[in-house]
């Protein structure tokens, strides 16, 4: 049998109302009682479980929604672009301005689309998959990585988190010597979209590291890769994706050493017509033997993924 | 070449693996998400630091909650916000804190619960938890009172519970 006035001390200090006299209260019975105890266990565990189960739930929700294009990037972005949050705001209000002109008119309209992705800014909080290439559409799987917050200096381009490559090994996999990376990927469902029609998009995402690394890992990556198949099908399409995939497109970003600006880098694919699902990757180098110091990509992020459709979905 | 600790690696993995359940842990006791947050990240850190000191086959998840502690205690000390409650008190509740499968078994039951939430109650936990507002700002936004918005969440937490007793009750049987 629940205690009521236990149940809401717990409640008052779940919600950060919680006054001095009700704290010394809640202690007194917190230190008393093992059946309190218990029951505050039942109920602030729920507290912490709803903001992770809320992240997932509404951050699911994917459809298609047009978007104002930004001209700029069309027309003047390379697959290197300072992403550094100032600049970005500053850069935002010029675009706005300017596309409220000619650029809106040219660029977006009718002819622009924002493919959201699921947790496409890591704000979810959603652990991303650690076992390697998922085999379901929407979620982020790969190697070791992890969901966090501004720390060492950088600060997420977009929301409150960014994506930190950890590893370039998946979980339960052993490490391997050489050059490798550390990849995250995405399958992208392309069902629903016109089969009768090839469609370009562009993906792009931002970069960037802790300042001190070696030549061989200063580098990230993105890449997409148009499939038949299935969901399930994608870890062996992976096995030899340059031969099985329909078409793809990947590119590699070059970071700089200043951890306060972050890089974007973009691909563009024609998806060729009858293309089932489409396979996002976005990755960081490293190279073992040239980076002693940091065997673990401990500096290593990404944020803001961006998938952009040029000619539009009906 | 350095190959990677796989000692650190695998204790990398573990907390991974854990980390909602580390993270409910953390919200519990500091209930602001952004403190939460600093709580959690600090604590990996330190995790990845003492990995050697992890003895697998041990519960990571309570060697974890253990650090976790320490991290918040630190942040009170720092003058952070993080939790009012003492050093005796979020002792006594770690030594009591259930295992990882009270968690993860609870998290995996929650969405189907979150659906049967009657819509104005899920709206006011996804504004809570999805949108991260106070009660304040959710009655702001909804023009309600602070207070209205404070029991509607705290009847829609009980729902949830109840909810999630029976889905357990029925796995029990």
């Amino acid at each position: 049998m629940n205690d009521e006035a236990l149940s809401r001390s717990i409640e008052a200090h779940l919600e950060g109302v919680l006054d001095e006299s009700g704290r010394r209260e809640l202690e007194r019975m917190l230190l008393e009682s093992e059946a309190a105890r218990r029951q505050f266990w039942e109920e602030a565990a729920l507290h912490g479980l709803l903001h992770e189960a809320a992240k997932v739930k509404w951050s699911a929700a994917r459809e298609l929604a047009p978007v104002r294009r930004d001209p700029v990037s069309w027309a003047v972005l390379t697959w290197r672009m300072f992403c550094r949050p100032v600049p970005m705001a500053l850069a935002g209000l010029v675009i706005g301005l300017f596309s409220a002109s000619w650029g809106y008119a040219r660029f977006a309209g009718a002819t622009g689309q924002l493919v959201p992705l699921t947790n496409a800014s890591f704000e979810a909080q959603v652990i991303p998959g650690t076992s390697g290439l998922p085999a379901v559409f929407d979620v982020w799987g790969g190697d070791l990585c992890r969901v966090t917050p501004a720390e060492q200096g950088i600060t997420p381009v977009q929301g409150r988190r960014m994506l930190r490559f950890l590893s370039p090994v998946a979980e339960g996999t052993a490490p391997r010597p050489g050059y490798t990376v550390s990849d995250q990927w995405m399958l992208v469902d392309m069902r629903s979209w016109p089969a009768t029609e090839a469609r370009t998009v562009v993906l792009s995402a931002c970069f960037n590291r802790l300042a001190g690394a070696t030549p061989g890992n200063q580098r990230f990556g993105l890449a997409m890769f148009a499939f038949r198949g299935r969901a399930e099908d994608g870890p062996r399409l992976w096995a030899n994706v340059r031969r099985r995939a329909l078409a793809y497109a990947e590119t590699e970003v070059q970071t700089d050493h200043d951890p306060a600006s972050w890089q974007r880098g973009e691909t563009r694919l024609e998806i060729p017509v009858g293309t089932e699902m489409l396979l996002l990757r976005i990755h960081a180098f490293q190279e073992h033997w040239q980076d002693e110091a940091a065997p673990n990509l401990i500096g290593h992020y990404a944020d803001d993924v961006q998938l952009r459709v040029l000619n539009p979905l009906p | 070449m350095i190959p990677i600790d796989p000692q650190t690696l695998r204790v990398q993995q573990h907390f991974v693996r854990h980390q909602p359940a580390l993270k409910a842990f953390v919200l519990a006791l500091a209930p602001g998400f952004a403190d939460a947050e600093d709580v959690l990240q600090e604590a990996f850190l330190t995790i990845t630091a003492k990995a050697a000191k992890y003895e697998e086959g041990t519960s990571f998840f309570a060697w974890a909650c253990a650090i976790v502690r320490f991290k918040l205690l630190e942040h009170q000390r720092r003058g952070r916000r993080t939790t009012g409650l003492s050093a005796e008190v979020l002792a006594a509740l770690e030594a009591s804190a259930p295992p990882v499968t009270f968690f993860e078994g609870r998290l995996a039951l929650l969405e189907d619960c979150l659906d049967r939430l009657p819509e104005r109650a899920r709206e006011i936990v996804r504004l809570r938890y999805h949108g991260e507002h106070g009660a304040a700002e959710i009655a702001r936004l909804l023009s309600w009172t602070p207070n209205s918005v404070s029991v509607a969440l705290s009847r829609a937490r009980e729902a949830l519970r109840i909810c999630m007793r029976g889905h357990l009750g029925e796995v029990a049987a």
